[in-house]
């Protein structure tokens, strides 16, 4: 069982060993497919296995990478600690302008600037898999604002729709145009569509 | 006598079409919009034996802060049921698709495929708009043989449930919570603490209405049964 997964884009494949192998050195084990996964292996359930069973989940962000892979990690990583397998997630977040996606906004999260930064990372790191017990994540104010308020301005919506009985997101679809038959038998064409036709113009 | 105040006409030419647009607080648009990227369209079971599982569904979505949309919402009847759900697909960004009556029922054993042909709707939404403008979320019950009817489904990789709100609910929130889109999401097991609450006021809320509510009044419902 590793101590850490570390969960990184495929750009961020050099940060993610740089990371493990400042873990090394303080004596924890820590787990990335690269070193992980051969040719053959049936990657997804290794990657599932390690994640489920890693006491921490660290997630390299250095933008906001939408891959498939990515988002399964997310998930089992999300399920894994709100089932009491995992202990703790970390947002490490790489460079100055790099933020946490929003389901990693309630974590405590380390930003790496340059290369000496990993070291202070793993430092921290290792003391918060000393430290025994779960960590909980509590929620920001303005989370919970934010959610009421898109709420909100969900509820006005329907409000209104409820009221004036028209669909929600009707308009948000491009409108339909009437087809009407054109010169040729059999053919129809879009009403208000001009043909490119050649010019007339006589040489 | 108070001379009303005029607001000159020059002055509002000057807006641009488009800002005019956005001023008018009409359904649909400006303020009032239902944006796609807050609408989760729901493709499951509408019978009786799913609906405490369809409750958590709409529940779960809730209480991430996203709008649940169905096709159930419209009460316009003069349209086509298809287009209705294809509207409603088409601007919703995300879609949940639960496959569980695709197997044989009654002494004909015949499956019901509106489930799949929904979903081809999302895929169809995905493929032409870009992976960015739609993605899902496929249930299915487990040990449920999908494959062998649908082996083009191969590595989309479904979340599997038992049929219990316990299993169904921690899978949808995990989803939506890793969205892009997302919000503050609560824990799954807060959600269903609050489970009943909700269960019970739709309840009351299809008492009030002789059984059949709004679709708006039973979000209105959901939304203030959100745990804290």
């Amino acid at each position: 069982m590793p101590d850490v997964f570390i969960s990184s884009p495929h750009e961020a494949t050099k940060d993610a060993a740089l990371l493990a192998n400042a873990l090394e050195h303080k004596g924890i084990t820590a787990w990335i497919d690269r070193n992980e996964i051969s040719v053959g292996d049936e990657w997804e359930k290794k990657i599932q296995s390690a994640l489920e069973n890693a006491h921490a989940v660290v997630f390299l962000i250095d933008g906001w990478d939408q891959s498939d892979k990515l988002q399964k990690e997310y998930m089992t990583a999300l399920e894994s600690y709100w089932s009491g397998k995992t202990r703790f997630l970390v947002p490490v977040l790489v460079g100055a302008k790099a933020e946490p996606p929003n389901f990693l906004r309630q974590w405590k999260s380390l930003r790496v600037k340059n290369k000496s930064d990993w070291n202070r990372c793993a430092v921290q790191l290792a003391a918060w898999l000393h430290t025994p017990g779960h960590f909980r994540s509590e929620p920001s104010k303005e989370a919970k604002l934010e959610r009421d308020h898109r709420l909100n301005e969900i509820m006005k919506a329907l409000r209104q729709w409820q009221s004036t009985e028209e669909d929600p997101g009707r308009n948000t679809l491009p409108e339909r145009k009437p087809m009407a038959k054109s010169s040729r038998p059999g053919e129809f064409r879009q009403v208000g569509k001009k043909k490119n036709r050649p010019s007339k113009t006589r040489k | 006598m108070a001379r009303k105040k005029t607001v000159p006409q020059k002055q509002e030419n000057k807006l641009s079409p488009s800002d005019q647009r956005n001023r008018r607080e009409h359904f649909g648009r400006g303020e009032l919009s239902i944006r796609p990227d807050r609408s989760v369209f729901v493709n499951c079971p509408l019978d009786e034996q799913y609906a405490p599982l369809f409750d958590a569904i709409i529940f779960a979505i809730t209480c991430c802060g996203f709008l649940a949309r169905s096709s159930l919402e419209s009460g316009n009847v003069a349209e086509p049921r298809m287009e209705r759900i294809a509207r409603a697909v088409l601007s919703s960004k995300y879609s949940i698709h639960d496959l569980s009556r695709c197997r044989g029922e009654g002494s004909a054993g015949l499956a019901r495929f509106n489930m799949p042909l929904e979903l081809g709707i999302a895929m169809g939404r995905r493929i032409l708009a870009g992976d960015d403008e739609h993605d899902w979320l496929i249930l299915v019950p487990e040990e449920h043989e999908y494959f062998r009817y649908l082996s083009d489904m191969g590595g989309y990789d479904p979340k599997t449930h038992n049929g219990t709100v316990e299993s169904i609910v921690p899978k949808i929130i995990h989803w939506l919570a890793t969205r892009p889109d997302a919000v503050y999401v609560p824990k799954p097991v807060d959600v269903l603490r609050a489970l009943p609450n909700f269960q019970e006021r739709k309840r009351q809320l299809l008492v009030d209405w002789g059984g059949e509510a709004p679709w708006a009044d039973l979000i209105r419902v959901a939304r203030d049964c959100i745990p804290d």
